[in-house]
């Protein structure tokens, strides 16, 4: 009798199941009440540029993957979700070329260029908003416009918080953003109770439940210690009502975004101390 | 592996069930001429053997033949720990072995030290500790060595054994006197034998005479060696008088004085693709497929068969390797035909940081060592090798293995 064939490969022989492609759909999922929202109220502007941002993203990475000979992962669900977050920071009246434009800015500068998923410093989708920003302030930012991912708080933070079952520090980071941001809403509505929002407004205008759910927490721009999570997401929190009180752009999300980015692998830093097991080659 | 899996704290539970061994004895039988996971160059030719006999003799390294028997023919074997091919002899096993390799000694608690480690090291016993020496157990050769506590590590190191403790339950009498004989030979002051929590009443107390039981958590990997080790550390006994050896090796020496034998035989878990367990005891070099067939073990095309747990086993690719001291179960996991994704770069999600029992970064060690810089992974020498970082690991990284080339690497360093 012929004897089996073997599969052989490295120990340990189990995986606990957990894998990135099924996060990042997990995540698209979660977003999908927010873009529901932002379809109901924007009708069909809403519905071409998620279209347009998927599909660019999607395609953009797999071109720049083909061309720079990596393996190719576009399918993995991270160009999608990062296409999406992208899309939620557009207003309804933008033009449709400059989703695709940005996006593929976003993909090929910000994320391949690194080296794609894991390697690059900053959230692709905020280096790619804010070139599109700095070209084209008038069609990004056009006065009396909001965003996408303005148009029902309550939705993303519901989706959100979905991710919470799937993944055991998922909170940290939302949960410190938020804190910080209400923290920071309460000191600065205390100072300048005339010009500053209350803290619970600031919570709920603008998309801070977007980047508390689903900017900060991109894994790879955020750091993986307990306390450091928790650092990062309460300064961004702070940042955030910093940039909104003093600074000069009404979107204040991708600067608080990428400066708390800036200072992720500094908070990294901070760890525990090892348990002092006897050293292998003492 | 549903989607909630991810929420889940690791905890593997450590088996403490007890079943009672059912005994196969091969009549013919392949022993790797290997000693400390160093392949030794073979010198005889086919002709017959007695148990004890010298199949090789390089340097301090004695390797001798636990069987009396024929040596069918020198040959090569592939070895359990994944080395593709070893010197080794097949022997013929006769009928009628006694296995008796040397005269016991009347009455070892009462022996002068020196004499039962010239005798230990001469035996050939050494060989069978599995890939280390005897030095890495009791360093400068035991009696010159201070040792304040000795443990013998009945608890099991894997997912679903329990060939280690059910050894302690049906040895219990020879454990005692081990633990006496062992005690004598080191001069410790307290020798603890160590089971899984919850395995404690399982044990005839009475027999164990002097040992001391000791309970790990039942949680995987208390039951390693050096976090046993940390934990007395911790209780305030110096870390460098501290002494563990697996419950296989504290009977084998026990027994190479009491009946002159050597360990002619080696205590499997077996756990079937359909979970079930057994234990069992196999003649030393055993072939896998030997053991597979003897216990009914179905196997399909792709199943992965590992010589060790589903965690930290190694994944056989001959039903020719050995079963050898050190090995503690047979594992057969359903398999298909699919390829493994291939490992990509770390996302720093954080899986690793949260699962590491030493409090460790694996993520950023996994980085560096990735590329052979392991001066810079910072912590890896307090890494025990449990393996439940590359378990949860998204991106599918060989973290374990990078840690385990980095302990070597640097262990090779200082030297």
């Amino acid at each position: 009798m012929a004897k089996p064939i073997l599969t052989v490969g490295p120990s340990p022989h189990i995986r606990s199941g957990v894998c990135m492609t099924r996060y990042h759909y997990l995540q698209v999922a979660a977003l999908a009440p927010a873009m529901l929202a932002a379809v109901v109220l924007h009708g069909l502007d809403a519905v071409l540029i998620f279209l347009v941002a998927a599909v660019s993203a999607v395609l953009v990475e797999y071109l720049a993957q083909h061309f720079m000979r990596q393996p190719k992962q576009a399918l993995n669900g991270h160009a999608l979700l990062l296409g999406l977050a992208f899309a939620m920071l557009m207003p309804p009246s933008v033009p449709l070329w400059l989703v695709a434009f940005g996006i593929a800015l976003s993909v090929v500068v910000a994320k391949q260029i690194f080296g794609g998923l894991g390697c690059y410093p900053f959230h692709p989708a905020m280096i790619g908003y804010l070139m599109m920003l700095l070209s084209w302030p008038h069609l990004l930012a056009p006065i009396g416009d909001v965003s996408l991912g303005t148009a029902c708080p309550y939705a993303m933070a519901a989706g959100g918080l979905l991710l919470f079952a799937f993944k055991r520090s998922a909170w940290r980071i939302p949960v410190a953003f938020l804190a910080g941001v209400f923290v920071g809403g309460l000191i600065f509505h205390a100072v300048y109770p005339g010009t500053v929002a209350p803290a619970v407004q600031q919570l709920l205008t603008g998309n801070v439940m977007l980047a508390a759910f689903f900017l900060m927490p991109d894994d790879t721009s955020s750091p993986a210690n307990f306390l450091p999570m928790l650092l990062y997401g309460f300064i961004g929190g702070m940042l955030l009502i910093l940039i909104r009180v003093y600074g000069i752009w009404m979107e204040a999300v991708p600067f608080a975004v990428l400066l708390s980015n800036i200072i992720n692998p500094l908070l990294d830093r901070i760890k525990p101390k090892p348990i002092a097991m006897e050293k292998t080659h003492a | 592996m549903g989607w909630f899996d991810g929420m889940k704290k690791i905890a593997f539970s450590l088996s403490g069930d007890e079943r009672p061994f059912t005994h196969h004895r091969a009549e013919e039988v392949v022993v790797p001429l290997v000693s400390g996971g160093v392949a030794c160059r073979s010198g005889l030719g086919s002709g017959p053997v007695d148990a004890g006999a010298r199949l090789t003799e390089e340097g301090d390294v004695v390797i001798a033949s636990p069987f009396s028997g024929r040596i069918v023919t020198p040959t090569v074997t592939p070895y359990p720990t994944g080395l593709r091919s070893v010197p080794a002899v097949r022997i013929e096993v006769d009928a009628d072995d006694p296995a008796t390799a040397f005269d016991p000694v009347a009455n070892p608690e009462k022996a002068p030290v020196a004499d039962l480690w010239a005798r230990l090291k001469d035996s050939g016993l050494p060989s069978f500790i599995p890939g280390r020496s005897l030095e890495s157990v009791f360093p400068v050769g035991g009696a010159d060595e201070k040792t304040h506590t000795l443990v013998i590590n009945a608890a099991d190191q894997d997912l679903g054994l329990c060939s280690r403790i059910q050894t302690a339950r049906e040895n219990a009498g020879d454990l005692g006197r081990a633990g006496a004989l062992l005690q004598h030979m080191t001069g410790a002051a307290r020798v603890r034998l160590a089971v899984v929590s919850g395995t404690e009443s399982s044990l005839p107390k009475e027999e164990l005479g002097s040992l001391e039981i000791a309970a790990v958590p039942a949680d995987f990997p208390q039951s390693f060696d050096r976090v046993i080790k940390t934990r007395l550390a911790a209780e305030g006994v110096p870390a460098a008088e501290i002494r563990v050896l697996p419950v296989g090796l504290a009977l084998a020496i026990y027994r190479l004085f009491s009946e002159g034998k050597l360990p002619d035989s080696v205590a499997l878990t077996l756990v079937g693709r359909d979970g079930r367990k057994k234990n069992v005891t196999v003649r030393t070099g055993t072939p896998l497929g030997t053991v597979l067939d003897a216990f009914g073990l179905a196997i399909r095309d792709y199943d992965r068969v590992l010589m060790g747990g589903a965690l930290n086993g190694y994944a056989q690719f001959s039903f020719e390797t050995p079963v050898v001291p050190g090995i503690e179960g047979v594992t057969v996991l359903e398999g298909d035909a699919k390829t493994p994704p291939r490992p990509s770069p770390c996302t720093n999600c954080g899986a690793c940081v949260d699962v590491c029992p030493a409090r460790l970064q694996p993520n950023s060690m996994g980085r560096y060592c990735e590329y052979n810089r392991f001066e810079e992974a910072e912590g890896v020498e307090y890494c025990i090798e449990c393996g439940l970082c590359s378990h949860v690991c998204p991106c599918y990284r060989p973290l374990k293995q990078w840690f385990v080339l980095a302990h070597e690497a640097l262990a090779g360093s200082e030297e």
